[in-house]
């Protein structure tokens, strides 16, 4: 049987309710959900409470998977993803225009109180490459993948076509992924 | 509108640049990888997702699995997260999270449907499933039974009937008289006429598309109501396996890839009448849904 078949398979049995094929996901998957539910959210126990609400959201939405579309973990992590840029709008935790600085702080007068980036080595890292990113690409990464703005959000705040910041981006994240991962290979 | 210009400007890509890809149009290949990273990450809007999924399946199977393995290389990439790991007990959190959601959810169905038995605490202690067990099994039947209208009800509106409340309200209290005004003749006629019902589900419970049936054994006509997915080249064909397990292909159909639904006509009666087992196939002979 393939991994297609068995994540399948597996994402039926979590459609069931089966507590086994719960804990598989789980253990495959918690934590990479986690870290991303913690580099959205301010706090820790946020991230854990919005763990636990996005498996709920996978299990309701598991007989929907189909593994033709998406890898299972492109599509835990699209779900988890997406439950996380919608808590961030309830709770409107989000900064309005956040900006980071070269030494990977955030700017105090543009962005909310509760808006604070992860004191994590890994963050600190990602964020001090974010900020030497082209200044288009490095507000759009901060605004659409970090903060949680749409797209078109984001083209009205800036006053720029939709499709600039479609292809700043994405071509952004392809430039950061790259030099993110450098500095972790050394 | 930016859509109604990118209609336009969709065509005026040059090396590298997204620059112009909001699409009403299907989408390239080269433009489906473009984007692939930005839908990975939720990022495309809902119009953009609908034609980028529907391009993705039109395109040519190399194509797709590029955008697959790009997509879960993103998905699964460590480098843009953080290292934070989750407390050890955050597991047990989650797992008692979903077990209390679908308990919920059964309790949300009981008063809807008031069949099938409490399980015992016994019962309760030794399960190794969060629920479906005892009554749970119950639910999910009902609950299946109630999807099946929601494409009744699809399909319905699909075909210009008058009111969708109405006709959910009487489809689900099996009205028949209220159809009866409600419906357009012909679909009515499927409902009112239809001598049995036949749920079609996926192999091993593996396929997560459904599909009812609507038999008429006296006209010999068949109403599909399916919510299969649509993909290039990939149609459907409805067969029935007679006692003597010989398989009788019966229709060939596509799928636009919304709840929808088909008629088959002059289906010999026959065949109706000794039909052990319905399936839907793909025409590689792939069976894909079959009656129990």
């Amino acid at each position: 049987m393939t991994q297609h078949q068995d994540d399948w398979l597996l994402m039926d049995r979590v459609a069931r309710g089966e507590e086994g094929a719960v804990a598989e996901l789980y253990d495959r998957f918690g934590s990479l959900v986690f870290k991303v539910a913690r580099q959205l959210l301010p706090t820790r126990a946020e991230a854990e409470d919005a763990v636990q609400e996005v498996f709920v959201r996978i299990w309701q939405t598991a007989a929907r998977y189909d593994h033709r579309r998406a890898k299972l973990v492109t599509w835990v992590m699209l779900i988890a993803r997406r439950h996380l840029i919608d808590r961030l709008r309830r709770n409107a935790v989000r900064g309005t225009a956040a900006s980071i600085r070269a030494d990977g702080t955030s700017d105090e007068g543009e962005r909310q109180p509760e808006y604070k980036p992860l004191e994590d080595e890994r963050n600190r890292s990602l964020l001090l490459r974010i900020a030497e990113l082209p200044e288009l690409q490095r507000v759009v990464i901060e605004r659409a993948y970090l903060q949680g703005f749409t797209l078109r959000e984001v083209s009205a705040q800036l006053g720029a076509p939709l499709g600039t910041v479609k292809s700043a981006l994405s071509r952004g994240l392809a430039r950061l992924r790259e030099r993110v991962r450098a500095d972790w290979a050394v | 509108m930016d859509l109604q210009r990118s209609r336009v400007h969709a065509r005026t890509l040059v090396d590298g640049d997204v620059s112009q890809m909001t699409f009403v149009e299907p989408m390239t290949p080269r433009e489906l990888l473009e984007l692939a990273s930005l839908d990975a990450v939720g990022l495309l809007d809902t119009v953009e997702e609908a034609v980028f999924t529907r391009s993705f399946h039109d395109a040519p199977a190399t194509v797709q699995d590029e955008v697959l393995r790009r997509q879960a290389e993103i998905a699964n990439d460590l480098s843009l997260l953080p290292g934070d790991e989750p407390d050890p007990n955050l597991r047990e959190r989650v797992l008692k999270a979903v077990a209390a959601a679908v308990e919920r959810e059964e309790a949300t169905l009981a008063p809807l449907a008031r069949i099938g038995r409490r399980r015992s605490a016994a019962e309760r202690e030794t399960g190794s499933s969060f629920g479906l067990t005892g009554s749970g099994q119950f639910w999910r039947a009902a609950s299946f039974a109630l999807a099946g209208v929601s494409l009744i009800m699809v399909y319905f509106m699909a075909v210009g009937a008058q009111s969708s409340r109405e006709l959910y309200l009487a489809a689900i209290n099996d009205d028949i008289k209220k159809l009866e005004v409600l419906l357009d003749p012909q679909p009515a006629q499927f409902l009112v006429d239809a001598s049995q019902k036949v749920p079609l589900s996926g192999i091993a419970g593996a396929v997560p598309f459904k599909a009812s049936l609507y038999i008429n054994d006296t006209s010999g006509e068949i109403l599909i109501l399916h919510d299969l997915p649509r993909a290039k080249n990939l149609e459907y064909v409805l067969q029935v396996v007679g006692k003597d397990e010989v398989t009788h292909k019966l229709q060939a159909f596509s799928s636009s890839g919304i709840f929808g639904g088909i008629t088959v006509k002059d289906v010999p009666l026959d065949l109706i009448a000794t039909a052990v087992r319905w399936q839907i196939a793909t025409l590689d002979n792939v069976v894909i849904l079959t009656s129990s």
